[in-house]
């Protein structure tokens, strides 16, 4: 069986699967109305497609808004033009850096510190915040919603 | 007034280019008595002009800033390139902003802006 057959069977089946598994109503929200798609804190795409990256890290000529959003389009296979920058508030909590352990931007911890969450304890990090979106790109929000729903299982369990 | 910025201060970098009389000008390393009896234009007063106009719009559209210390400067050089050259190839894009650095890197979507200022110049012509 090739890899990509079995992708869609496991999709398909998936599909039946999630029917009867509750809906968290997050999801629920974001399929029945025009909200804009957030999975996380650091991504948004609205029902045009738009996606908005929220940066956590300053740019003063690092390259973050560079880099960061590239990690973002590569998730999501979309041009990294088509990523839209917003620059995160200030929150310790939800933007800290996990390379650092506060929301700092330097070090050169910007990809270290988002690429992958880098101390077990979180699970934000750019690439996990664009591997969510993507399906909802392509139009398949419970598709969408299993593999969002699998990586923090698995994020989750990691910390464990 | 805050628009005009100060980088190297050596005369390297162009973050605080103003136009005197037109010609983009390091302001950092001009005495003031050079400006004496010149007309001076500043980040400040470039969207008044046509071309300062044309490049603020594209600059807005195609999002073209990243950090933005530089910003104000690779203003003034393009609006100075375009008011004498209202459509410039890549070359002559190259030749007039190879005075203003970028640390963020946003040559390209620099080069874009200016084409699209021009085209924008072009089909009001």
């Amino acid at each position: 069986m090739k890899r990509r057959d079995f992708l869609k069977i496991s999709a398909s089946s998936g599909l039946l699967l999630a029917i009867g598994l509750p809906v968290r109503a997050e999801v629920r929200d974001t399929l029945t109305t025009n909200a804009a798609f957030a999975p996380n804190a650091f991504l948004r795409i609205d029902r045009a497609g738009k996606v908005t990256f929220v940066s956590p890290m300053i740019e003063m000529g690092q390259g973050t808004y560079t880099s960061l959003p590239m990690l973002i389009a590569e998730e999501l296979e979309v041009d990294v033009d088509k990523v839209a920058i917003e620059h995160a508030p200030a929150d310790d909590k939800v933007y800290v850096n996990p390379a650092i352990g506060v929301q700092m931007t330097g070090a050169s911890k910007s990809i270290r510190g988002f690429l992958r969450p880098a101390a077990p304890s979180r699970c934000n990090g750019a690439h996990h915040a664009g591997d969510g979106g993507r399906a909802a790109l392509e139009g398949r929000p419970v598709h969408l919603w299993r593999r969002e729903w699998h990586r923090r299982a698995l994020c989750e369990r990691a910390q464990a | 007034m805050t628009g005009t910025k100060f980088g190297c201060g050596i005369g390297l970098c162009g973050a605080c280019m103003i136009l005197i009389n037109g010609s983009p000008t390091r302001s950092c390393i001009t005495p003031v008595s050079f400006a004496v009896g010149k007309r001076v234009t500043t980040i400040e007063a470039i969207g008044s002009t046509a071309a300062g106009k044309k490049v603020q719009a594209a600059w807005a559209a195609l999002d073209v800033p990243q950090c933005g210390y530089c910003q104000s400067g690779q203003v003034m050089s393009a609006a100075a390139l375009l008011a004498i050259n209202s459509n410039p190839s890549d070359s002559d894009i190259d030749r007039a902003m190879v005075i203003n650095i970028c640390r963020c890197g946003t040559y390209p979507r620099i080069r874009n802006a200016i084409k699209r200022a021009a085209s924008a110049g072009n089909k009001d012509a």
